[in-house]
């Protein structure tokens, strides 16, 4: 149990653009949480955009990019994809995945 | 903006071309369906529509491929491609057994792949919307808005500030993943400011904001490997 004095006081009065606070109401109706609640998950990924697993993966992304070679480009790839449920390893169906295969296979036969 | 996919059944007819060619498919693919899903002479007999994309290449070699676009998720699949004398029996053949289309297996790699589209798709756009954040100074101007992610550009003095929505009234829309391709797509490895601005209202915004690129370098074009020279 918490006495008054030591709980945290919760910050309720956001100023909040119109559409915002609107975007803000309807979103805790659909999901049926609770505001404060929603504008916590968005400080949590704040905290983790701040952090070294962010760094971590804008590098990969950076590989994905710019990596000379393919092979590289196609791990990056992996680690850049999201946890998706029936979805395969290597099983990328993008563009990017599609042309990086493509020149690992002309490397490798070259 | 349209997202493109390729099917993991079309791979295997890419991965049957010689690799020249094949990649000459894939990037027909991508500058022409990127700029409209639809079109393409639609293919008699096959429903969808199922549209023609040619992919010549020099000495003669006519090649052909097949798409369709998925109006309802806003991404146009390429389902097959292969030499022009046989690739259409073969897609007609392929459509009557019912192979021609994504597979749920295809759906959830496509799903897994946000991050990697979110990264194509700003690439694709961002140097005419950052044309036109210059020369609207303190303007938001957007990149991309459909489907998600939505990306907007704002250019402020030698800054350039690029937002990207992370909630909607549906809840979260954007997975850290992408938030770290799309800033790597627009900026690099430079330094930048990350914020999260409740003062402005964007409480669901993540905010990055860093130097102003040149129009004559940017974005950077992907890396192209060659085959080493013997």
């Amino acid at each position: 149990m918490h006495g008054r004095g030591e709980r945290q006081k919760v910050q309720t009065n956001l100023k909040l653009e119109p559409a915002i606070a609107a975007a803000l109401d309807a979103t805790a109706a659909i999901e049926g949480i609770d505001k404060a609640r929603i504008v916590e998950e968005a400080l949590q990924l704040r905290a983790a955009l701040m952090g070294p697993e962010h760094q971590e993966l804008v590098q990969a992304a950076l590989r994905v990019r710019g990596a000379a070679d393919p092979a590289v480009r196609l791990e990056a790839i992996e680690a850049l994809r999201g946890e998706v449920a029936g979805a395969t390893p290597g099983g990328s169906v993008s563009v990017t995945a599609a042309l990086a295969k493509l020149r690992a296979r002309t490397l490798r036969t070259a | 903006m349209t997202d493109l996919a390729i099917t993991a059944r079309c791979w295997a007819d890419l991965a049957a071309l010689p690799g020249e060619v094949a990649e000459r498919v894939v990037t027909a693919f991508e500058e022409r369906r990127g700029l409209n899903p639809e079109h393409g002479e639609a293919m008699k007999g096959i429903a969808g529509p199922v549209r023609t994309l040619h992919a010549d290449l020099s000495g003669g070699r006519s090649v052909r491929a097949a798409t369709w676009y998925d109006r309802s998720r806003d991404v146009c699949w390429l389902l097959a491609a292969g030499w022009h004398d046989d690739v259409y029996a073969r897609i007609q053949q392929l459509a009557r057994m019912g192979e021609l289309w994504p597979t749920a297996t295809d759906s959830a790699n496509f799903e897994a792949d946000a991050p990697i589209r979110a990264m194509e798709r700003v690439v694709r756009a961002a140097r005419a919307a950052l044309e036109s954040a210059m020369a609207s100074p303190g303007t938001e101007v957007p990149v991309t808005t459909s489907p998600p992610p939505e990306v907007y550009f704002r250019v402020d003095g030698d800054t350039l500030s690029v937002r990207v929505p992370i909630f909607d009234e549906r809840g979260p829309v954007l997975s850290r993943r992408a938030v770290a391709a799309i800033q790597a797509a627009v900026f690099g490895d430079q330094a930048l400011l990350v914020e999260f601005p409740p003062e402005s209202g964007y409480w669901h915004s993540v905010l990055m904001v860093g130097p102003l690129p040149s129009l004559d370098s940017w974005p950077p074009p992907s890396q192209v490997s060659q085959p080493a020279q013997p």
